[in-house]
């Protein structure tokens, strides 16, 4: 990538700058630092894997999380790219964690089949539970400090405005402290409060047309292979994981009538969905109970300003149909790892990397996030989409690109090349379609993935 | 927008390929929990890859005749995942290679005895279920087999011939017989009366039990990723550990993959079977088949079915698919060959024309070229053993080769059967062997249509071309 930056000191220097003195607010724990080198607010997958980078390039990294305790949170926790733990060190604790490796991927939109095999790149789908904590051993490991329990409130701001630090709530009444950081990273989610304070707003906001639908079953003798069937209206997928369980998940359409917490119309459009289920998921045990998001907003957000960066879901989410948040945290973070080292020293200069990262983090994002759009539209698929899909499903070679994609080796724009051109030209000379059909499809296509509307 | 996506949009047409459902009878079977995978640095006496009906039943006899003998199987998925779990569950004797050619290879001796080690293989399995009581849904009911066309019913007179003067007496069928045994539309027909039929995935799970119970540690999703024969001991790696055996068995046939010890000469294909929803009393009256025994035609690539405990026909058959490796591309095979299944069912069965099916599976079996098993140590590779290209025969054939297995574990061996041998006739290119493959089973297909053209139109109906 073309960066405009020096390459990074060999080693980083610790900051040196005069910080005023903090006074602790009587009865907070002394725990908490008063300077670090860098705040991160979150301490999930991408703040532990942001945290474990710098700290281990030798930077103090305070990684503060507002829950106490490891909670579940609702992700597709589907790991596409194996490779990304493996540079963490934590690829043998991930398997060691039990799921078994899924070296093929079964999609099949609208009849269409789309599956590919990829024993060189297997992945696999880890309930977070186990993620979180491998993630925060690895952090304690790296040197890094992390603190539960803490709420950030506030900023600190500098006589120039730039962000200086943070101010946090410590637990229990425990009153307001400060940290003091020459950077402060968001990695919060999508509900950021680092977002917040900063009144970094959204941007290229697009509204999903499904809501989600998650549950998992014990003992659900699939193979260990990632099946996801379009079908008309209803998508589904479902996957093995850790321990035994298996993910099914459901994404209706937001304006769907039917009752989905309803566990037998749940298993029965799933049954009818995904035949591999049938007679067997109404039989299996369900594990913990359903969990729903409704009409998950994409978005990009701000993601840079003086003294602060955004990163993971904070600064941009998109559909989970292609499930790539955790790849995408973990991308980021060692890009955002990159940029912060690598400007490391000077405040204006580490400002302007932060700048660039993201217009780093926005090319790589956009084509995916078009792409995840539109693939989880639920209107039906028009003329042109289908004959894509049938000129990827005619070789093994795009179909596996096609899984390349969903790996994030492979540009989604790159089907608005060859595979469109040539969906064109079949759609044209199909009999059933005319030409305005199709060139209406293709202008509408092509928008959608462009990112632009109408 | 609201014009541009109105018009530019098309109803969604009929699915291309049909997605496989699970076998019937992992969804009628009672949910079984599954087992531990292997962890950590593992020893053992015996370590057998394969939890499928011929590594469980070779792991019973070891057991049986040496309790103390520490014995390991890894299953790669679950028990009852591979080939048993997806059969139609008729154990009855016999070999893929044609009698006459058995007996003009290797001699009516050898004839004799492959031919009773079927049989053997039966009994061994019929005395299994009833001493561990494991349900199976077994039951004693005949194998019938029925000719479509005289040239197949020569062939079927010749066989007999051969069984009769190697002094295995299986009479012809009266009409009144095979009509009762197999249903209409046959020419002729024998049947074997020593035959079990058993609901596979249950016998599996349930030896599996019973193996548990007696002390043998079977290990489920545990898959098979390197495996180092250079020590004196073999030592087999799965993704969360290792074990190190004295002996090693591979009893993992159609699913070997890169494991197969005989890639030259022994190859998968897979066949396809559906289910019915459960007949109801109607459309069982009006079948034409009482519904006993299982039911085989005498084609290449023949039709084979039964009712399985709850009242579904289970049909089998269709021509045989050699795996590509590619999924989109087995599954528009795979897809063929349920639609023409379908329409065999219907031809064969007019009344369940447009019955419920609700399932449709397929499983992966090995076959060598020469259409016989193979059984032996792996040549070059100390202390590995290899049992599998059942060829179709499998059910029972692997109950009597785990039995043959363990008596030479304890010093007390049987004597050798033809298809104990150390490798089966090759082809040299892997090209040769994939092409060669495919157009020897679409030969056979077409050779089944040549004959059935020369049938008369009113049985032709009957089998559904």
């Amino acid at each position: 990538m073309s960066l405009p930056l020096p390459e990074p000191e060999s080693v980083p220097e610790p900051s040196s700058r005069e910080r005023p003195r903090l006074t602790l607010v009587p009865g907070a724990s002394t725990e908490l630092p008063e300077v670090a080198d860098v705040v991160i607010v979150g301490g999930r997958i991408s703040g532990c894997a942001t945290g474990v980078r710098l700290a281990e390039a030798g930077l103090r990294v305070v990684v503060l999380e507002r829950e106490e305790r490891y909670t579940d949170a609702i992700s597709t926790h589907y790991l596409q790219d194996l490779g990304l733990w493996d540079e963490l060190g934590l690829l043998q604790d991930v398997i060691d964690l039990g799921a078994p490796k899924l070296n093929a991927t079964r999609l099949n939109m609208d009849g269409i089949d789309l599956s590919s095999v990829h024993p060189e790149a297997p992945r696999m789908c880890v309930r977070r539970f186990g993620l979180d904590e491998l993630l925060r051993k690895r952090l304690d490991r790296s040197g890094a400090q992390f603190v539960t329990g803490v709420a950030v409130t506030g900023l600190v701001n500098g006589p120039d405005g730039r962000v200086d630090g943070v101010r946090v709530q410590l637990p229990d009444g425990g009153g307001t402290v400060q940290i003091l950081a020459s950077l402060v990273v968001g990695a919060d989610g999508r509900n950021s409060t680092v977002a917040r304070l900063t009144g970094a707003k959204k941007y290229a906001v697009t509204e999903n047309d499904r809501n989600a639908y998650w549950r998992y079953y014990r003992n659900l003798p699939i193979p260990p292979e990632f099946h996801l069937v379009r079908h008309e209206r209803d998508v589904f997928f479902a996957v093995p994981c850790d321990d035994g369980i298996t993910l099914v998940v459901a994404q209706p359409p937001s304006d769907d009538e039917r009752d989905w917490r309803d566990r037998p119309v749940f298993e029965e459009v799933a049954e009818r969905t995904i035949p591999l289920l049938r007679g067997l998921l109404h039989r299996a045990e369900q594990v913990g109970d359903m969990r729903v998001v409704r009409r998950m907003q994409g978005y990009f957000r701000e993601s840079a300003g003086p003294g602060w960066v955004i990163l993971g879901d904070a600064g941009h989410f998109k559909d989970v149909i292609t499930g790539q948040g955790i790849s995408d945290a973990l991308r980021q973070s060692r890009s955002l790892a990159g940029y912060i080292l690598a400007a490391w020293g000077k405040e204006p200069r580490l400002d302007r990397a932060m700048r660039y990262w993201w217009r780093a983090r926005d090319a790589d994002a956009k084509p995916m996030y078009y792409f995840s759009q539109s693939f989880g539209r639920s209107l039906p698929p028009n003329v042109l989409d289908l004959e894509v899909f049938r000129f990827v499903n005619s070789s093994n070679r795009r179909r596996h690109n096609l899984s390349r994609l969903l790996e994030h080796r492979y540009n989604p724009r790159r089907l608005l090349g060859v595979p469109a051109l040539a969906g064109l030209v079949r759609g044209l000379f199909r009999r059933d379609t005319d030409f305005s059909q199709v060139m209406a499809a293709f202008s509408q296509s092509a928008n959608r993935e462009l990112g632009r509307s109408g | 927008m609201s014009t541009v996506s109105r018009r530019a949009t098309v109803s969604v047409e009929k699915p291309l390929v049909a997605l496989e459902t699970a076998p019937i009878w992992w969804q009628t079977a009672p949910p079984h929990e599954t087992g531990p995978r292997l962890r950590g640095a593992e020893r053992a006496a015996l370590v057998i890859v394969g939890g499928g009906l011929s590594g469980l039943a070779t792991a019973y006899h070891v057991n049986r005749l040496d309790p103390d003998r520490r014995v390991v199987v890894l299953e790669a998925q679950r028990v009852g995942w591979g080939a048993t779990g997806r059969s139609t569950g008729v154990v009855g004797p016999g070999l893929a290679m044609p009698m006459p050619r058995v007996r003009r290879k290797y001699g009516d001796a050898a004839a004799t005895e492959a031919f009773a080690a079927s049989e053997h293989g039966v009994a061994l399995l019929r005395d299994v279920i009833a001493r561990e009581a494991i349900e199976c849904d077994a039951r004693d009911e005949p194998h019938t087999v029925g000719a479509l066309t005289e040239a197949q019913q020569r062939r079927m007179a010749k066989h007999l011939t051969s069984l009769g003067e190697l002094g295995f007496d299986v009479p012809w069928l009266s009409d009144a017989e095979l009509t009762e045994l197999a249903g209409p539309g046959y020419l002729a027909g024998f049947a074997y009366r020593d035959v079990l039929l058993v609901d596979p995935y249950r016998l599996a799970t349930g030896l599996a039990d019973v193996l548990r119970a007696r002390g043998v540690e079977i290990y489920e999703d545990s898959p098979v990723i390197d495996v180092d024969t250079s020590g004196r001991r073999p030592v087999v790696r799965t993704p969360s550990g290792t074990v190190t055996a004295g002996r090693l068995l591979f009893t993992i046939d159609g699913y070997a993959k890169w494991l197969n010890p005989h890639p030259r000469s022994v190859f998968a294909i897979r066949t396809h079977v559906l289910a019915t929803a459960p007949l109801s009393e109607s459309q069982r009256a009006d079948l034409g088949w009482a519904g006993r025994g299982g039911v085989i035609d005498q084609r290449n690539f023949f039709n084979y079915y039964r009712m399985s405990g709850d009242g579904r026909l289970v049909f089998g058959g269709g021509p045989a698919v050699v795996p590509s490796g590619d999924p989109a591309r087995d599954a528009v095979a795979s897809t063929k060959v349920y639609r023409r299944l379908h329409r065999e069912l219907s031809a064969c069965f007019p009344v369940l024309g447009d019955v419920e099916v609700d399932a449709y599976w397929s499983g992966l079996t090995a076959s060598s070229f020469d259409r016989l098993p193979v059984l032996g140590a792996v040549p070059g590779q100390a202390a590995v053993h290899y049992a599998g290209s059942w060829c179709g025969h499998g059910l029972s054939l692997c109950v009597d080769a785990g039995w043959r297995f363990a008596k030479s574990l304890v010093d007390d061996p049987e004597p050798g059967l033809l298809w104990e041998r150390d490798k089966a006739p090759g082809v040299p290119s892997s090209v040769l062997r994939s092409k060669g493959s495919r157009a020897y089973l679409r030969f056979l297909d077409r050779a089944d249509r040549r004959d059935l053209r020369r049938l008369p139109a009113a049985a032709l109906e009957t089998v559904g071309r």
